[in-house]
């Protein structure tokens, strides 16, 4: 079992993605491999799901500095997240600062994050031509990663 | 005595929040005292036009991360007005239950990671994390259980999908109801109490600074109001909610791309220090419990003690909600289908109180069902002539206290309002490790 946590504004262009992905692997029916959590644009509602013992695959946009489309999957350790600092509301508050608090209270699932670079993140936007296209890429990778999961949890 | 100060604090939001603070004061003259805001506006009511009302509510339920409750359940309301939906007193039941898990759920995470680090003079909850674990894992609790709520009875703790125009498109189970009401009585009303223990030992820490404004919330007759009611300001009188534009008198200033509020004044405060205010009478034991606990008491003109009412309303949105519960649990619940069949089409105008304040929502259709024109008013917008009105107030109070001192003040005073500069992405900013 593991758990696809999308992360994003549905409203917001290429930010949609994770949203996008979370209600497409929904329209396929339910999955015993999975349970899905669209979390919008609230990172806070990570931190719950990291405080579990079943790992979590977060789906998010992320500037990685590839080509629009371009997908990456990673661990937190294997990158290097960009804090928003000074936070004067809860929105301010990002995965990466989640990611922290959740190492700082003690057990943290294991976690693994497909990012996927944007072509524009903006308000009344639909997703670019381009992180449309990628999107059977994506759900490759989260099926692969639900196989990896499904075979552990058999073995154990 | 100093005679000059210059502070300007800027991004004293997140990325795309940006929200600075400036003060100048020249000769012993202040001639300069207020929060800009510099972020770009959002046009969310032209994103409105031409949508049919079966998704409008969808749509403003992602206006804000954390306040997509508030949004979805004012806009429900306006489109519901505006094509004469009448909606059952279980609807109504089971929307108040989730505006008090809202409610709660903002008001203790506000409290305890953004307020409580202030009070300890830390830079951010991060060292509270290793100082104060058992404060920290017992807020999360609180917001699980909201969670819990939110997955409940709408489907999902974020962005509601079951809540629609007229009603419910599925209905909570009894036994799954009893269970989560019970969590609430225990886990729910001990981890408040233990929370409120420690913040009551930081009162101390709550600058004493008092400016008597104008306090707008909704009121009812029946409850703590914040589903429905009409408008109530503490300088006297009630007004129906479809005269919100006499009251919120928007206008334009040249430092805040968010335009600004005032009524009999020149300014006004919404949030939880409103709400408290205009409708203390009205708390539940557990609220008025944790209301001296902390030693609030009404009339409070200090604006930093925001942040104590609102923990004095998680109280009593905790206790709310359980006596909702049992009087959906004690009458049975019904299957009902979602009234969606328009009598009406014209205009539909509704307020609810979300955690920062009031929330107007007003729309107008046409024949089709469709959003012609649309006009949503958010709490932090009415509240920045306040604030700005506060540090003009305040500065030359403190003049003679050190700048970081001024400074540390300032920003609490703004946090105090927990503003709502940017409902932003959170794109991750991601730089690969080399090895």
């Amino acid at each position: 079992m593991i758990k696809i946590i999308g992360l994003g504004n549905a409203l917001r262009g290429d930010d949609a993605i994770g949203p996008e992905i979370i209600e497409i692997l929904e329209a396929m029916g339910e999955n015993d491999a999975w349970q899905l959590i669209d979390a919008g644009a609230d990172a806070f509602t990570v931190l719950e799901h990291l405080l579990g013992d079943i790992p979590v695959l977060l789906i998010d946009c992320a500037d990685m500095k590839m080509a629009p489309g371009g997908v990456k999957m990673f661990t937190v350790e294997e990158a290097s997240l960009a804090e928003i600092s000074k936070h004067v509301s809860l929105h301010g508050f990002g995965f990466a600062e989640v990611y922290r608090m959740a190492r700082q209270l003690g057990q943290c699932a294991p976690c693994k994050i497909i990012g996927v670079q944007p072509r524009e993140v903006a308000f009344d936007r639909e997703l670019s031509l381009e992180v449309k296209k990628a999107i059977p890429e994506i759900l490759n990778l989260i099926n692969r990663e639900a196989m990896i999961h499904e075979e552990e949890s058999t073995y154990h | 005595m100093r005679k000059d100060l210059n502070i300007d604090v800027h991004h004293l939001t997140r990325v795309e929040g940006h929200g600075n603070i400036v003060v100048n004061m020249k000769n012993g003259v202040l001639e300069k005292a207020e929060l800009d805001i510099v972020e770009a506006p959002r046009f969310f009511e032209a994103m409105l036009k031409g949508r049919n009302f079966m998704e409008v509510a969808i749509i403003t339920s992602r206006i804000c991360g954390i306040c997509s409750l508030g949004h979805q359940i004012a806009s429900l309301k306006a489109t519901e007005k505006a094509l004469g939906l009448e909606v059952s007193e279980q609807t109504k039941i089971l929307r108040r239950i989730l505006t008090d898990g809202a409610t709660f759920q903002s008001n203790t995470l506000h409290a305890l990671f953004l307020a409580a680090p202030d009070f300890l003079s830390v830079g951010s909850v991060f060292p509270l994390v290793n100082t104060h674990k058992d404060v920290v894992l017992a807020a999360l609790r609180l917001k699980r259980l909201a969670n819990d709520i939110g997955d409940l009875i709408s489907g999902r703790a974020i962005h509601p999908i079951r809540c629609v125009p007229g009603g419910f498109t599925k209905l909570p189970g009894a036994g799954d109801l009893r269970t989560l009401q019970e969590k609430l009585k225990t886990e729910g009303m001990n981890d408040l109490r233990f929370i409120v223990d420690v913040i009551a030992s930081l009162a101390d820490k709550i600058p004493s600074f008092t400016r008597e404004t104008e306090y707008i919330s909704l009121t009812s007759p029946e409850e703590y109001a914040f589903y429905d009611g009409v408008i109530c300001s503490s300088d006297g009188g009630t007004y129906p909610v479809e005269d919100y534009l006499k009251v919120t008198n928007e206008f334009v200033v040249s430092h805040s791309s968010s335009k600004h509020a005032r009524f009999n004044r020149s300014s006004y405060m919404v949030g939880a220090l409103a709400r408290y205010n205009n409708n203390h009478r009205q708390l539940h034991p557990f609220g008025r419990e944790v209301e001296q606990k902390l030693g609030l008491t009404a009339p409070c003109y200090n604006p930093y003690m925001n942040t104590v009412a609102q923990l004095v309303e998680v109280a009593h949105c905790i206790e709310n909600s359980i006596q909702l519960m049992d009087r959906l649990l004690t009458d049975g619940i019904k299957f009902e289908k979602p009234n969606q069949t328009p009598s009406r089409y014209g205009q539909g105008i509704a307020a609810t109180e979300v955690p920062r304040g009031i929330l107007f929502h007003d729309y107008t259709y046409n024949r089709q069902g469709n959003i012609v024109a649309a006009n949503c008013i958010i709490p932090t917008g009415q509240n920045l002539e306040n604030i700005d009105d506060d540090m003009k107030k305040l500065v030359p109070e403190i003049i003679e206290e050190s700048k970081e001192e001024i400074t540390h003040k300032l920003e609490m005073l703004v946090r105090a309002y927990d503003p709502c500069i940017s409902c932003s992405v959170h794109m991750l900013d991601v730089e690969f490790i080399e090895e």
